[in-house]
């Protein structure tokens, strides 16, 4: 079984001359992209009937951007390890709030077996009071600061979003100069700025997941009950839950147990959500195996 | 048919937590808002479309742009690209309320 790239060529959609803007929009509907796209389900399809043997423990090298125009925004070292330290958590199934999930669910919370390190954190003073989601923040031209090698690591934005964003990511296959995920930094980490409901650090965490290819449990349809997240154990649900749902939760036929509004996969407060499943983690390990395995590759010589 | 106040056309975000009685609360996107997963929004452009706002696949609001009309100055219908009209989202709204910080629609 082998990846064969499903990367889009650099510069394919990005062009500098022209509004931000339009990027997004470009990405969208730009062919390369669909074809990446395509390529990665198929091989992430392939994978989950392979079953090939696990992965083991992977460390994500990661580097923490701050970008920030007043200075609350510049959070401080110990905010930035707070948020590694949930993500290791999170990923590891090592959160002491795992134990709030009904029991129905227990057995399907996973452990991804990954492991982020923090590498380094870069600091930039920024002109742009609030970023749009055109990916500025991910380029020093346009005001934010560059990615740093991001084939091999995971490249983390804060800055201050617009719109009442709380974060976005990349899926796989999208271009190397904007891979990475982004937070608004009163949704970073659990200390500082960090700002309830959304103090515990899950918007990373969510983020972090989409990275890695997985896709809202609702399955991105509204609220209809025809999308898919393409993983088997989570339950089919109609749209996003938002605050902290009460169990159960039932929509698009799914009783007894309903929605799994405890995935961080879902729209909850940070408080509410506190598991990946099983099939999300070999989901996880088949953007590992597959688009991202460079850094497989450079874990392995580190 | 009379055109819709000029404060209109600007991007806004639905804060859904300040919806009351069947009346959606809009922000200017622009202005400080309070952040929440999953924000909607609306962009009314003079042109005569509108953009529906709507989180995509990796949280990045993905618009869908269709045409607005104007039946009266208070209402606005709604007219969706194929496919693109989730399920509820309103053909109609009544201007309830509109500043340059507050727009209040009342589906209709
Ligand atoms: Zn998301």
């Amino acid at each position: 079984m082998a990846f064969d790239g499903g990367r889009l060529a650099p510069g394919a959609v990005r062009d500098w001359c022209g509004t931000m803007p339009v990027h997004r929009r470009l990405l969208d509907s730009d062919p390369g992209y669909a074809r990446a796209r395509e390529e990665i389900e198929t091989f992430t399809y392939d994978a989950a009937r392979e079953d090939p043997p696990p992965l083991g423990l992977v460390t994500i090298p990661t580097v923490v951007h701050v970008v920030w125009s007043r200075p609350e925004q510049n959070v401080g070292d110990e905010q930035v390890a707070s948020q590694i330290e949930i993500l290791n958590r999170d990923f590891r199934r090592r959160n002491d709030d795992v134990a709030i999930l009904p029991p129905v669910w227990a057995p399907v919370a996973a452990d991804a077996d990954i492991e982020f390190a923090l590498v380094d954190v870069t600091r930039t003073r920024t002109e742009v009071a609030a970023f749009d989601t055109d990916d500025g923040v991910k380029s020093a031209r346009a005001g934010g600061a560059d990615p740093v090698s991001p084939d091999t690591h995971l490249n983390l934005w804060v800055c201050q979003l617009g719109g009442g964003l709380l974060g976005y990511a990349q899926f796989p296959g999208g271009p190397l100069e904007t891979d990475g995920v982004v937070v608004t930094f009163t949704a970073f980490g659990s200390s500082g700025t960090a700002t309830a409901p959304f103090d515990l650090g899950r918007t990373s965490t969510h983020e972090v997941g989409h990275w890695l290819n997985l896709r809202h449990i609702w399955g991105d349809d509204g609220d209809g009950c025809g999308g898919d997240d393409f993983v088997a154990d989570t339950p089919n649900q109609g749209g996003p839950n938002y605050g902290k749902p009460t169990y159960p939760k039932v929509s698009c036929a799914n009783g007894p147990h309903g929605d799994m509004f405890v995935n961080y996969m879902d729209y909850s407060d940070d408080a509410a959500m506190v598991m990946f499943t099983r099939g999300q983690a070999l989901r996880m390990a088949a953007a590992l195996r597959g688009p991202r395995s460079a850094l497989l590759a450079a874990a392995a010589t580190s | 048919m009379t055109p819709p106040p000029a404060a209109l056309f600007r991007r806004w975000v639905h804060v859904r937590e300040e919806d009351a009685e069947g009346v959606r609360v809009y922000r200017p996107a622009d202005r400080p808002l309070p952040p929440a997963r999953g924000r909607d929004g609306i962009e009314f452009r003079p042109d005569g479309t509108f953009a529906d706002l709507r989180p995509g696949p990796t949280d990045a609001p993905v618009a869908s742009v269709g045409r607005w009309t104007a039946p009266a100055r208070d209402r606005l219908a709604l007219a969706y690209p194929p496919g693109a009209r989730s399920a509820g989202a309103p053909t109609g709204y009544e201007i309830v309320e509109l500043t340059p910080d507050l727009l209040r629609l009342r589906a209709v």
